[in-house]
């Protein structure tokens, strides 16, 4: 079978599998949403099973589809080439290093500099936007009346609702942020681009990179090592006696029924 | 900008980077070509080259070792009984929820939780030294080596399914675990401390590693049958959780680890300071990214917070820039990929050197496979005597049979004053005037202490037909007190403590909790007996204040 064919094959496949895998979670989640609403209490194995047995189909179906998928892979497709995936800003920033930009013609300057303030901006906009939405959270989360523990489930449920929008506003501004500065990254990089395509290849140096200081951070990392496990095992030995140890054994060989989710 | 116009750039960039960096070494380059054409020339049997894609790498295989190594209570599974000894003083590295019924280490986000929530505020010492101790041993090689959960998420995304690779969306989603961490892990529990109940928020509304192996551990053998009566919407909501991220997990590498793992995230702090792991020698980078697409995971640069250290950029990397950390210790190098590791000048120079009047050295090749013998014979040795001793040699208590409707223990339980534990005593037997409600709480068990309020409402509303007594199990007596005289100082409850003694050994089969019928130490657990001394009903698990007050108006009838 040609490469074509056979990619084709894996792709179908993958896509049926995938849709029998997503249709049986979602029976999984259905079914376990209609257990919790039948209003059968208390729960028994047999009770369970009869709302499980409906799903059967597709959880069969799964296994037969993963089984296949074993069976196809007896016929792997040829490795793709891996392309690299470029940080525009890193590289912008070590070409920035080797060459000149005041040497640039005014309007690139120009363009360049523009570049910069919109991300300068946009870096501004998105940490305004963090602090504002971590100084709600955390003003609603430590608060103290928000969590009498009188009923900690629904306190639980108003927490969340409280505070989720507030990580989704802080996400959406750190993605924002991302897509904008990357644009900006690829448009100044191709003007620094024009601009080397233009200058001397001497312009740019011998290529040598900065060397680190590898002495002065291996003794960082000794040092820090050494500290951290003089910490840890003084932490350990302290933990030992004062019941630390104690208490970990105490609440591993206990089953405490909520807090694995049992309820 | 379009698709083409990037990749363009991309290669544009990629050549001016490469010619920005001289020194790379295009012999090495070329070396590289020449062994890839000489591996097309030869084409293996299809079969061979499907039995060798399908082999375990080492990394999988070392991730199966450790998953059965903290899982070794293989007997557990069939017993239905989570393990009870003393080896739960050790926390194991990954996520590894300590009720599934194999677990024969504590978790240690779950413990850092109970640390953070207990009534004793210096015993978090304990965790944070372990912790800190993991960080600066491993990193977040433990999560790509040793995480039991790991390898479950990395089985699941083997089914030959498309897949969502990486994105700069992923990379961003990838901070909702600090917002987890900060928040479920520290300041819920904190704060509902200070409430003296204790709520372990991430292990009871997010971890989907206590659902699968601790909730459906437990719940899938027969013997726990009463665990059923418990589920509710905690359960429900946790189920959902876990099935979405099994879901997921199929099709987005590492969904858990990436998105939602704080523990991970505690050990991504320690990346570049750590032992194990991955290293980048920054002069031979060439910034190809090559490292970096061939990684599933949301890093920026090799070695990161998100680098799980699974050592596959190590085979791309066309410089050889990328190297474990602690390659002599872990016996890795850059072993991973499937060329020998390679011999240093250094190395060669000892092998060869041989001049007079010095002894021969031991050449490093032999050397490494001597000790690379001992080390695999010793982590052999280690793993069976674990099976064979959880499996075998150990025995936890046997459990009680169903008590409803047999006469009760009796037996002498301490009780709490002010001051502390007493030499006054109760025994239920010899009180049998009024119905006795036994319950079984602990002051580390969040249901136990939210419950309490119901058994002292009973204790009053009913205080001439009941006698309410909560038994405390085995923790240090200060705490019980200080939360007694806090909370119950006027109460009508009558607080007693269990039998066990406070050096750990809480399994003794004379401890109260397991006379009276209670298996797998789950908490809290109520009984109530009649006024002869006969067991009327046994709860295990939280119960509501309609449940006690209907079985109590029904024996008061």
């Amino acid at each position: 079978m040609s490469q074509e064919k056979l990619r084709k094959l894996h792709l179908i496949y993958g896509i049926v599998l995938s849709c029998i895998i997503i249709v049986t979670g979602i029976c999984f989640i259905v079914s376990c949403v209609q257990i919790y609403n039948s209003g059968m209490r208390p729960f028994t194995r047999e009770s369970i099973y009869t709302h499980f047995i409906s799903i059967v189909v597709p959880v069969i179906l799964c296994i037969v589809g993963i089984i296949g998928g074993m069976v196809l892979s007896l016929f792997p497709l040829e490795k793709q080439k891996i392309k690299g995936i470029i940080d525009t800003g890193v590289i912008l920033n070590k070409m920035s290093r080797k060459i000149d930009i005041s040497k640039c013609d005014s309007d690139t300057q120009e363009k360049i500099q523009k570049e910069r303030k919109l991300r300068l901006f946009t870096n501004i906009f998105c940490i305004d936007a963090l602090v504002v939405c971590i100084v709600i959270s955390l003003i609603y989360a430590l608060n103290k009346n928000n969590f009498p523990a009188v009923s900690i489930n629904s306190e639980m449920v108003d927490a969340m609702l409280f505070i989720l929008p507030c990580i989704i506003v802080g996400l959406g501004a750190i993605y924002a942020t991302v897509l904008i500065c990357n644009s900006s990254y690829s448009r100044e990089l191709a003007l620094v681009k024009k601009s080397l395509s233009t200058a001397k290849r001497e312009s740019l140096g011998d290529g040598a990179q900065d060397v680190p200081n590898n002495r002065g951070n291996e003794r960082f990392l000794l040092g820090a090592r050494l500290t951290l496990f003089v910490i840890a095992v003084t932490f350990i030995i302290i933990g030992i006696f004062n019941g630390g140890m104690a208490d970990v054994l105490y609440k591993a060989i206990n089953i405490c029924t909520e807090c694995i989710g049992l309820g | 900008m379009s698709i083409n116009e990037r990749s363009s750039i991309h290669d544009e960039v990629n050549s001016c980077a490469c010619a920005i960096h001289d020194e790379v070494n295009s012999s090495q380059n070329d070396e590289i070509i020449d062994t890839s054409e000489a591996k097309k020339e030869k084409k293996p049997n299809r079969f061979v080259a499907w039995l060798k894609k399908i082999k375990p790498s080492k990394r999988k295989i070392v991730q199966l070792y450790s998953a059965l190594l903290f899982n070794a209570n293989l007997k557990g599974f069939s017993t239905g009984v989570i393990y009870q000894g003393n080896t739960k003083n050790l926390c194991a590295p990954g996520i590894n929820c300590y009720s599934c019924p194999g677990a024969v280490a504590a978790c240690p986000l779950g413990s850092l939780q109970n640390a953070l929530t207990g009534q004793d505020k210096s015993t978090a010492f304990y965790i944070f030294g372990i912790l800190l101790l993991y960080g600066f041993l491993a990193g977040r090689w433990i999560c790509g080596w040793l995480c039991p959960f790991g390898l479950i998420q990395e089985l699941f995304y083997k089914i030959k399914t498309p897949k969502l690779k990486k994105s700069k969306f992923t990379r961003v989603l990838s901070y909702l675990k600090y917002v987890i961490l900060v928040l479920f892990v520290f300041i819920i529990p904190l704060l509902y401390a200070l409430r003296n109940t204790p709520v372990p928020a991430f292990c009871k509304y997010i971890c989907p590693a206590g659902t699968l192996e601790g909730a459906m551990g437990l719940l899938s053998n027969k013997v726990n049958e009463s665990f059923l009566r418990m589920l509710g919407p905690i359960f429900t909501w946790k189920f959902l959780l876990m099935v979405s991220i099994i879901v997921a997990s199929v099709f987005i590498f590492r969904f858990f680890c990436r998105f939602l793992c704080p523990l991970g995230l505690l050990y991504g702090f320690f990346n570049k300071i750590s032992i194990f792991g991955i290293k980048l020698d920054k002069p031979k980078c060439i910034d190809c990214g090559k490292c970096i697409s061939k990684c599933k995971m949301d890093i920026k640069h090799v070695g990161d917070v998100e680098c799980i250290s699974c050592g596959e950029c190590i085979d791309v990397c066309p410089t050889k820039a990328i190297s474990f950390k602690g390659g002599k210790i872990s016996l890795l190098d850059n072993e991973i990929s499937s060329q020998p590791p390679a011999v240093s000048s250094q190395q060669e120079s000892e092998i060869i050197d041989t001049s007079e009047g010095k002894k021969p050295k031991m050449p490093v090749a032999r050397k490494r496979k001597i000790f690379k013998s001992v080390l695999y014979s010793a982590l052999a040795a280690l793993l069976v005597g674990a099976l064979v001793y959880f499996n075998f040699i150990h025995k936890n208590p046997e459990k009680a049979d169903n008590l409803v409707g047999t006469v009760v223990e009796g037996m002498d339980i301490p009780l709490y004053d002010e001051n502390g534990l007493t030499e006054n005593t109760f025994n239920v037997l010899e009180n049998t005037e009024k119905i006795t409600v036994i319950n079984f709480w602990g002051t580390w068990c969040g249901p136990c202490v939210a419950e309490l309020p119901h058994f002292d409402e009973i204790a009053s509303k009913y205080k001439d037909d009941v006698t309410v007594l909560a038994v405390h199990s085995n923790r240090l007596n200060s705490t019980a007190t200080d939360f007694i005289n806090q909370y119950y100082a006027n109460s009508n409850i009558i607080f007693g403590k269990d039998f066990a003694n406070e050096s750990g050994k809480i399994t003794d089969p004379e401890v109260y909790y397991t006379l009276l019928g209670g298996s797998n130490n789950t908490y809290p657990m109520t009984l109530i007996v009649d006024e002869y001394g006969i067991i009327r009903a046994h709860y295990v698990g939280s119960v509501t204040y309609e449940e006690l007050a209907s079985d109590i108006e029904n024996l008061l009838k």
